[in-house]
């Protein structure tokens, strides 16, 4: 019996010990275990700003949508449950099991973005039938009301949230707003929060709505124009810019190819959103003759009474340069050179300036430099410079007619805009205000970036290309009514470094009026097949785009007395 | 029955009765808070509270009605209590309420029956009668052998409710009362050598989840969302419970439901999370008073049937108590056994108090008042 005792206290002592130690030794590590699973943190999405053009156009806003997930471990009743959820979700009964069948413990979704009526079917099966694993989860949800217009501006929104490209990205910091959360104590189900532990936490703070400075009429008659004029010349691509030149606000910016922002998850889609206008760089071709001769007539190598002997060639750096089509026109004034775009005329000014002050006056029309417009993963161009490894003597000739130099449209835009600015070079615009969720507007403010000329001689080139314009009698830029300076560009691209001859860029750099420049308009098409030059090909699409534009803004048309 | 006299009622155990009251007590309380303190419902005849306390008042008016009733009563009936147990553990398959997974209970409308409770006190007086008759041959195989069958049929149907913890305990209460009754340590080795050899086709028999109760006792890392959950969770409220205790209504494993069945098999946890360190010690060295004074009841035991007795009741309630609090402390599997007198169900805590008058009955006949007028007390 004796025995029995010492056995019984010794079991005693054993549990007792045992509970000495989970109770006092281990006591930190779970009394802080414990009070871990007690605790929930719940973020409360920010609604991300709407993006809206400056007419009001609604282009970007945030909807809230609501997402299926299933842990499947915890779904049973498949039988009765996976047949329902098909018909609710519309989605094959096979699919959802096949999600289920996965392993156990992770969580598969089953449906994203389903509208509120379907997502309170779903709530109701899974009441019903009592489906621990089943969740339905409310989040916010970018949309695209315009679907593909003015897609490359914008950029898109994924379903992880992500911002790519345009303004999405580039201002995704501004549109996202600060998400909040909710922080408490509550029981193992998670709906049975504790009184005596109040929840804290901070409220979301919504998104800025951007307004941004594109118009919604200009831009669609832009993508249409261009539209056709990539379809009727078989072009593969191409891009139109309309720019106010007094501010460098861009009105109007469309792009081809393009694909609907709602469908960014299809694969087809991907290389489609990247914005041509800003994300790609080409060599502009002749209508880099406006800089080079910008840059000649600032520096006063020139004079805009002069009159040179072409013969047709000049050589520099030993290669021979030729006019196109092998012209040797003899004298001519500048408006010749402009209106038959003579390559030798071109490379005499640079050369006359010398690569010192040519690509100083090049970079102050801000080429080889981010434009710092607001949008994502804008391109720099390449424009090379002595001593640099790339640079060659011909390099100083063929840049001078937009050859081995590289810029992004918005580049060849901004600069032409400030030509016609009076020698103004804007920081272009794409954000015309901020409206904070408090009701706070932040309106963007122009900003004058550098005088890049003087203004007599930015009057003296508009004159020049007005001119020029007047006197071609084969371009099509026509706005009847109103003068225009211009210059096309015809320009071929390079694969690997050398020339294709069989594929071009077809361009149309103008603005107007040539009296008081409002609207400065680039038109690029992309390896054209009915013609390769551009003003046959991308001074039509000016010209349409100019007559609308004209029309829409009320841009008064033209008193010629007061141009001569 | 004989007239129970004046001086002969002050053998009463007040010791073993007040730990009894004292374990009921602080089971109404912690049932009170691991269930009505947390949904906050008013107490009325469903609630598990106060149907504990009604069980109590039932048992302890019970118990003393048992007390003042001799025991040798119960051994003319033992065939009645024996076939009538196994009845009822049969009746149970047909018409048992099935309740995760396990089919236990008979449902008599005002009350869940759960015959395995009461099996384990049949149990006892069966084979004490028996092992009492061959007092002096239970060191031979054949009356062991037979002892054994006594305790071999209900434990089957027990078994195969299924029931592990309950079917351990009866065969556990056997063993203590073999050995009590003359069995030799030898015959226990050998029995336990051939259970080893026996329990690998056994293991086979095991329901998947006994069988992941096992292995989870062996590893509970092993599933920790799965059946190695509880085991868990009671182990942090344990340690949450610290030196003294969150307090009444205080712990948040208990009140935030972390913890599962907790007014049941996992009452202990709630005790030391809410209760403490000293709060859980307590509750222990009141089973340890309890087995102590039913040993104490045996050993006074004016014959053997009585002294087998009350060593069967002193070990069901130790071995229970024991593998309880060890599968609280993660020293035994889960194995599904309520703590004595503490843990909510009726069917236990009315067949341990009928069991305890059962003990007092046969202390109040103790040898000591054999010698009645010597004045000499064997207590």
């Amino acid at each position: 019996m004796r025995a029995a005792l010492i056995l019984i206290f010794a079991f005693g002592l054993f549990l007792a010990a045992k509970l000495f130690f989970w109770q006092i030794i281990q006591m930190d590590e779970l009394t802080t275990r414990g009070q871990g699973q007690l605790k929930y943190k719940m973020q409360v999405p920010a609604r991300r700003g709407d993006i809206v053009t400056t007419d009001g156009a609604l282009l970007a806003t945030d909807v809230y949508v609501y997402n299926v997930t299933a842990t499947p471990r915890d779904v049973r009743n498949r039988e009765r449950v996976v047949p329902e959820l098909a018909r609710v979700l519309k989605q094959p009964a096979e699919q959802i099991l096949a999600k289920l069948q996965g392993p156990v413990t992770t969580t598969v979704t089953l449906a994203q973005g389903i509208s509120q009526p379907v997502a309170e079917q779903v709530q109701q099966l899974k009441e019903y039938y009592g489906v621990g694993g089943l969740s339905v989860e409310g989040a916010w949800a970018r949309r695209y009301p315009a679907n593909a217009f003015a897609a490359h501006l914008i950029g898109y929104v994924n379903a992880q949230r992500t911002a790519a490209w345009g303004i999405e990205q580039y201002k995704d910091l501004d549109l996202k707003g600060v998400d909040g959360e909710i922080r408490g104590t509550t029981n193992v189900y998670r709906n049975d929060a504790i009184p005596f532990d109040l929840p804290t936490g901070k409220p979301a703070v919504d998104g800025d709505r951007l307004t941004l400075t594109i118009h919604s009429g200009l831009q669609r008659i832009v993508e249409t124009e261009l539209a056709t004029a990539v379809r009727d010349s078989r072009g593969t691509g191409g891009t139109v810019i309309v720019m106010h030149v007094k501010t460098g606000a861009v009105v109007a910016m469309a792009s081809l190819p393009i694909a609907d922002l709602n469908a960014y998850s299809d694969l087809t889609n991907q290389d489609k959103y990247a914005n041509p206008a800003v994300n790609a760089q080409y060599e502009p071709g002749s209508v880099f003759k406006v800089i080079t001769l910008a840059c000649a007539l600032d520096a006063g190598t020139i004079t805009a009474a002069m009159v040179y002997d072409d013969n047709g060639f000049i050589n520099i750096g030993g290669r021979t340069i030729r006019n196109h089509d092998n012209l040797a026109p003899g004298r001519v004034t500048l408006t010749d050179v402009m209106r038959m775009s003579l390559n030798v005329e071109a490379v005499k000014m640079s050369v006359g300036l010398g690569a010192d002050k040519f690509y100083q006056c090049v970079r102050r029309f801000g080429f080889g430099a981010r434009t710092r417009v607001e949008l994502a993963a804008e391109a720099v161009g390449n424009v090379k410079a002595v001593g640099d490894g790339q640079w060659r003597e011909v390099d100083l000739g063929t840049n001078s007619f937009g050859q081995g130099i590289a810029v992004t449209p918005l580049q060849m835009v901004t600069a032409i805009s400030a030509v016609a600015n009076q020698g103004k070079l804007m920081r272009p615009q794409i954000v015309a205000a901020k409206h904070a969720p408090n009701g706070k507007t932040q309106p963007v403010e122009p900003e004058l970036v550098r005088a890049a000329i003087r203004p007599e001689t930015a009057q003296l080139v508009t004159r020049i290309l007005t001119d020029a314009i007047l006197a071609e009698s084969t371009n099509k830029a026509v706005v009847p009514g109103y003068h225009i300076a211009g210059k096309t560009g015809t320009a071929q691209i390079p694969v690997a470094g050398i020339l294709d001859p069989r594929w071009t860029i077809a361009s149309f750099v103008g603005y107007l009026p040539a009296e008081d420049p409002q609207y400065t308009i680039l038109v690029k098409i992309d390896k054209p097949q009915t013609s390769e030059w551009g003003s046959q090909i991308a001074s039509p699409v000016f010209a349409a785009v100019a007559k609308q534009l004209v029309s829409m803004t009320g841009v008064p048309a033209e008193n010629s007395r007061v141009m001569k | 029955m004989e007239r129970i006299s004046r001086p002969r009622f002050l053998h009463f155990d007040f010791w073993l009765f007040g730990a009894t009251v004292l374990l009921i007590g602080i089971g109404i309380l912690m049932i009170y808070s691991a269930t009505a303190c947390i949904t906050g419902e008013s107490l009325d005849w469903q609630s598990p509270v106060i149907r504990q306390m009604i069980y109590a008042l039932a048992g302890i008016v019970g118990m003393i009605l048992l007390t003042i009733l001799d025991y040798h009563f119960y051994a003319p009936l033992r065939w009645l209590i024996w076939f009538g147990t196994i009845g009822l553990l049969a009746i149970v398959f047909v018409i048992g309420q099935i309740t995760h997974g396990a089919q236990r209970w008979i449902d008599l409308r005002v009350f869940l029956l759960q015959p395995s409770e009461m099996s384990k006190l049949a149990l006892i007086l069966v084979t004490a009668k028996y092992m009492a008759d061959h007092e002096a041959e239970m060191a031979r195989w054949r009356h062991l052998g037979i002892a054994f069958f006594f305790a071999l049929v209900p434990m089957g149907l027990v078994y195969f409710q299924p029931d592990l913890g309950t079917t351990i305990v009866i065969g556990a209460t056997f063993g203590v009362m073999a050995l009590a009754a003359g069995m030799r340590l030898r015959d226990v080795l050998i029995i336990l050598a051939l259970a080893v050899i026996f329990a690998w086709p056994l293991w086979l028999t095991l329901r998947p989840y006994q069988q992941d109760r096992i292995l989870t006792f062996l590893d509970p890392g092993r599933d920790p969302l799965g059946s190695g959950y509880n085991v868990v969770q009671a182990r942090i409220a344990i340690g949450s419970g610290q030196w003294w205790g969150s307090g009444f209504c205080g712990g948040p494993q208990s009140q935030l439901r972390f913890l599962r069945i907790r007014q049941t098999d996992f009452i202990f946890s709630v005790i030391s999370e809410e209760l403490g360190f000293f709060g859980a010690l307590f509750v222990m060295a009141l089973f340890v008073l309890i087995v102590f004074r039913l040993i104490r009841v045996a050993n006074l035991a004016r014959d053997t049937y009585g002294k087998l007795i009350a060593i069967g009741i002193a070990g069901v309630i130790f071995i229970q108590s024991f593998v309880n609090m060890g599968m609280n402390l993660g020293l035994m599997p889960v194995v599904g056994i309520p703590l004595p007198f503490v843990s909510s169900g009726g069917s236990s805590l009315l067949t341990l108090l009928t069991a305890e008058g059962i003990a007092q009955s046969i202390l109040l006949r103790h040898r000591g008042l054999k010698l009645e007028g010597s004045g000499k007390r064997y207590t």
